[in-house]
């Protein structure tokens, strides 16, 4: 399915770098796009009937963390495929990537961030 | 254009003017500490001596920020002080921006003014900004008080030093202000103020500590049992300065005699504090010292931001933070949450010139490391610090990157001015050529600047370094921004850019933020073309395309597109619809960051047309004259102006004032004519009825009519009244005369009469017909009466 017709969230709890995020997803002509600050406002929209095809999770938020919040996702059979944005590096990296595929999420791929465009798009296509 | 993200601008209101915003932490006073010895005696003397000014000048590790700090919080009204802790680049409006942040929460709507000048395009920076700052200081009855810190940063600037001597000479009573500075600030204000007995000055002398307050220090501050005899051999060696007595006595809690430590120190200052920091480093566990080291690096820090900077051990990097921000002076709190810090200056002077010197790929990798979690963990003013980093480091690559990807939102936030050619000029200048983001940045920060040969010359040469692939803000291509930045802004050459446009809108994606922008700037290219019924379909295209992206505004897009469709509403007589547009962009302008900026001028030109129509012929022109006030140098880079100067020139003609006309028109002409394709601007000029201005024998003369108002002319020209004119065009008598009002400012004319008389002159009325202006497409001609359309919900398209 191309980008155009997916529908993409971001899940980051900075509004700057989660507007940052959108506006790459929009000048690369993602779908629709959905935003959460944290992984119960994520699990709300998709409670409220927005589910998404692509989710991108930063891991360090407060509230439920990253790899929670994929979990829940998990447990209420939405199959988005899965892009960790992330700030953390190493064996935390490697430890929250194996926890996630442990969990049955789609991991689609990992980027450290500063997020750039080219590197999402190679991860999404 | 603009990409401003709304919320931010609200939780950042606090720190930001004039478009500029700062960190938190530069406005916060220095919180006390337990080690901090009071100085009593020194603050009882500015006391008693009733100076307004205090200058407090010493090299560091002197305790000026603790004195002004103590100052500060010891005045009759601590609330009211504000605190500036000056930067190397606040030169300077940016110096005078971050005083009203400063200030704001004390004085709050008083300031208002002040803000709506330092954000202004040609404000002057003394006659407007620091007169409005004098005024709302003199309609303030408490004292306020106004620190700034390390102001020694800016002094060599003339501009920013002269703005700061002319405040200090005109700053009303009972204000105060104190400056903290490495070197004595030779300002003539401050030497006036000193003769007639308002200046207080603190130097590196009376900030030495007294025996009394050494042995505080050491005993009540640090803890540290040491004899006197101990305390007054440490004291002599050091002098009294602080920073050297505090290392020196780490040194003697840590085991050392005394006479050992007096004996290893140096001689001069940096000697000496460099000395008496090597050895206390020593002492220091390992984590210990490669922390301070390290940290000297970063401007100010949290855990977080060390953790990612120094990789390594994490937990080994938050213990040392959490030990050395708990136990050390060396590490100054910059938040009363102690969440950010910085590194003693001095210690950090040291330290870095060591690490850049003794291992320049540590600090390089540093720098990049650190720039990383800036940008991409933080906000507006850590993306700066981001960029100072990489720019430090030489490390070009991420720093182009940066720049390019968030180049179109820096200009929502204003900073594509002086600060991003400065940014530019740092990159070595061919790599500017041969990198085609940078070239694009430098495009950009020219067509915002209306530098119409500087944006094509840079257009060419990213065109030329060429550029594989996405963008850094995932425009597809740089052929796709190239466009986008051709269509945004029209030079002289209206058909260019809406050509550019058509291209741009089929390749950008719906949501993409820059198509927003292009389609509100298209709607007015293609107004000024005539054309409007693209215009309309463009604006409200732009309207629509507010609420794909949630929570991104583009704040030149509303006021933009109201305008345009407000004017288009004019146009073809539906007063009501284009009432409900002013109103809307002038509150979308209200309520964003242009509120007196220049680019809005359409909303002001819609203003005065609507007012014209009213017959408030007056108003009209004065509206007009206010926005083109506005205007005063600003480089117009969509010919905006001179659509506005048109307008001003009906309002005369409307009102009489053929002088003011005559004057607009040659105004308006000196833009137009030159220009290589200015729409329709120049049959609109022509259309104005400049005979009686002296108008060259042999120019076009024609008026733009619609044929809705030939009909109401070729009406009027008959004997009826104006309800018989209403009933033979099945029409309402208020639309009648809403036409007739219309006309008469087209004709530039008073009254029916002279109406008729005009119409007859310029051969609309069966005598030699000369309509040579493009016909105006409008629904309400093919549709028989105007329509009057419902007004648009409040809330529609403001996003």
């Amino acid at each position: 399915m191309p980008l155009s017709d997916r529908t993409v969230m971001v899940v980051e709890d900075h509004q700057f770098q989660r507007l940052t995020m959108l506006q790459i997803l929009a000048n690369l002509g993602a779908g629709e796009l959905l935003e959460a600050a944290d992984g119960e406002d994520a699990l709300a929209l998709v409670d409220g009937g927005s589910v998404p095809d692509v989710v991108l999770c930063d891991l360090d938020m407060p509230g439920i963390d990253g790899v929670a919040f994929l979990r829940e996702l998990v447990a209420r059979g939405v199959q988005a495929e899965v892009v960790i944005v992330s700030g953390l590096e190493g064996d935390r990296l490697a430890a929250a990537e194996a926890e996630t595929r442990e969990a049955g999420v789609l991991l689609r791929g990992t980027i450290s961030k500063p997020l750039t465009a080219r590197r999402l798009l190679s991860v999404l296509t | 254009m603009i990409a401003a993200p709304a919320e931010d601008r609200v939780s950042e209101s606090g720190r930001r003017a004039a478009g500029v915003v700062f960190p938190r932490t530069k406005f916060h006073r220095p919180p006390a500490r337990d080690e901090h010895v009071p100085r009593t005696r020194l603050l009882d003397r500015v006391d008693r001596s009733g100076a307004r000014m205090l200058h407090v000048t010493a090299p560091p590790g002197f305790g000026k920020s603790t004195l002004l700090a103590q100052w500060a919080a010891t005045r009759p009204d601590a609330t009211r002080s504000a605190w500036v802790s000056v930067d190397a680049d606040d030169r300077g409006a940016r110096l005078w921006s971050a005083v009203l942040a400063a200030l704001h929460p004390i004085l709050g709507d008083a300031l208002d003014a002040a803000m709506a000048a330092s954000s202004a395009h040609d404000a002057d920076l003394r006659d407007d900004v620091l007169v409005a700052l004098l005024d709302a200081l003199s309609a303030t009855e408490d004292p306020v008080a106004l620190v700034l810190d390390d102001v020694h940063l800016v002094l060599d600037d003339p501009r920013t030093r002269s703005s700061i001597d002319w405040v200090l000479d005109r700053l009303p009573a009972p204000h105060a202000v104190a400056l903290g500075s490495r070197r004595t600030a030779t300002l003539p204000a401050l030497g006036r103020r000193r003769i007639h007995g308002e200046l207080f000055e603190v130097r590196t002398d009376e900030l030495r500590f007294g025996r009394d307050e050494s042995t505080a220090f050491v005993r009540e501050g640090l803890g540290l049992d040491l004899a006197d005899d101990a305390i007054a051999a440490l004291d002599d060696r050091v002098e009294g300065w602080p920073a050297a007595l505090y290392l020196a006595a780490l040194r003697v809690r840590l085991g050392e005699p005394v006479d050992d430590v007096l004996g290893g120190m140096g001689l001069g200052d940096e000697d000496l504090f460099g000395g008496l920091a090597d050895e206390v480093l020593a002492s220091w566990p390992p984590h210990h010292r490669r922390f301070v080291r390290e940290a000297s690096l970063l401007h100010r820090f949290t855990a977080d931001l060390c953790v990612r900077t120094f990789g390594g051990d994490p937990e080994e990097t938050r213990q040392a933070f959490r030990e050395l921000t708990r136990t050390s002076l060396l590490l100054i709190p910059l938040d009363r949450s102690r969440t950010w810090f910085r590194c003693h200056h001095l210690l950090r002077d040291v330290l870095r010139g060591r690490l850049d010197e003794e291992d320049p790929d540590r600090a390089r990798e540093l720098h990049v490391r650190a720039g990383a979690w800036l940008e991409s963990e933080g906000g507006e003013s850590e993306l700066y610090e981001a960029l100072e980093h990489y720019l430090a480091a030489r490390e070009w690559e991420p720093a182009a990157e940066l720049l390019a990807t968030h180049g179109l939102r820096l200009v929502g936030f204003g900073v594509l001015g002086a600060r991003a050619r400065g940014w530019l000029a740092r990159f070595p200048a061919e790599l500017l050529h041969r990198d085609a983001r940078l070239a694009y940045v430098a495009a950009l920060v020219a067509a915002v600047d209306g530098d119409q040969a500087g944006r094509d010359a840079w257009l060419a040469a990213g065109a030329e370094a060429g550029w594989d692939g996405l963008m850094p803000d995932g425009t597809a291509s740089f052929a796709l921004a190239a466009d986008a930045l051709a269509a945004l802004v029209c030079f002289d050459d209206v058909g260019a850019s809406v050509a550019a446009s058509a291209r741009v809108l089929d390749a950008l994606p719906r949501a993409a933020p820059a198509r927003a922008a292009v389609e509100a700037a298209t709607a007015w290219h293609e107004l000024l073309c005539g054309h409007q019924d693209a215009a309309e379909a463009l604006a409200h295209r732009a309207l629509a395309g507010q609420e794909l992206l949630p929570a991104v505004g583009l704040p030149l897009v509303v006021p933009l597109s109201r305008a345009v469709l407000a004017l288009v509403a004019l146009d073809r007589g539906v007063i009501d619809v284009a009432e409900v547009h002013v109103a809307e962009a002038e509150a979308a302008l209200q309520a964003g960051p242009l509120r007196s900026a220049p680019q809005a001028l359409p909303v002001v030109a819609a203003r005065a047309r609507l007012l014209l129509v009213h017959g408030r012929t007056d108003e009209a022109a004065v509206a007009c004259r206010a926005g083109l006030e506005q205007a005063r140098g600003w480089r117009d880079p969509s010919m905006m102006v001179p659509a506005l100067l048109v307008e001003l020139a009906r309002a005369c003609v409307a009102g009489g004032d053929h002088d003011g006309a005559a004057d607009a028109l040659r105004a308006a002409r000196e833009r137009v004519d030159p220009a290589r394709d200015p729409g329709a601007l120049r049959t609109a000029i022509a259309a104005l009825p400049i005979a009686r201005q002296g108008r060259v024998p042999g120019a076009p003369d024609v008026v733009d009519l619609s044929e809705r108002e030939l009909d109401v002319l070729r009406a009027l020209s008959g004997s009826g009244s104006l309800r018989d004119v209403a009933a033979g065009l099945r029409v309402s008598h208020n639309t009648v005369k809403t036409h007739a009002r219309t006309l008469y400012a087209k004709l530039g004319v008073g009254s029916r009469a002279e109406a008729v008389g005009r119409g007859r002159e310029l051969g609309l009325l069966g005598g030699v017909a000369r309509r040579s202006a493009p016909p105006i497409p409008s629904a309400g001609d093919a549709e028989g009466p105007p329509r009057v359309r419902p007004a648009l919900p409040p809330d529609r398209g403001d996003r």
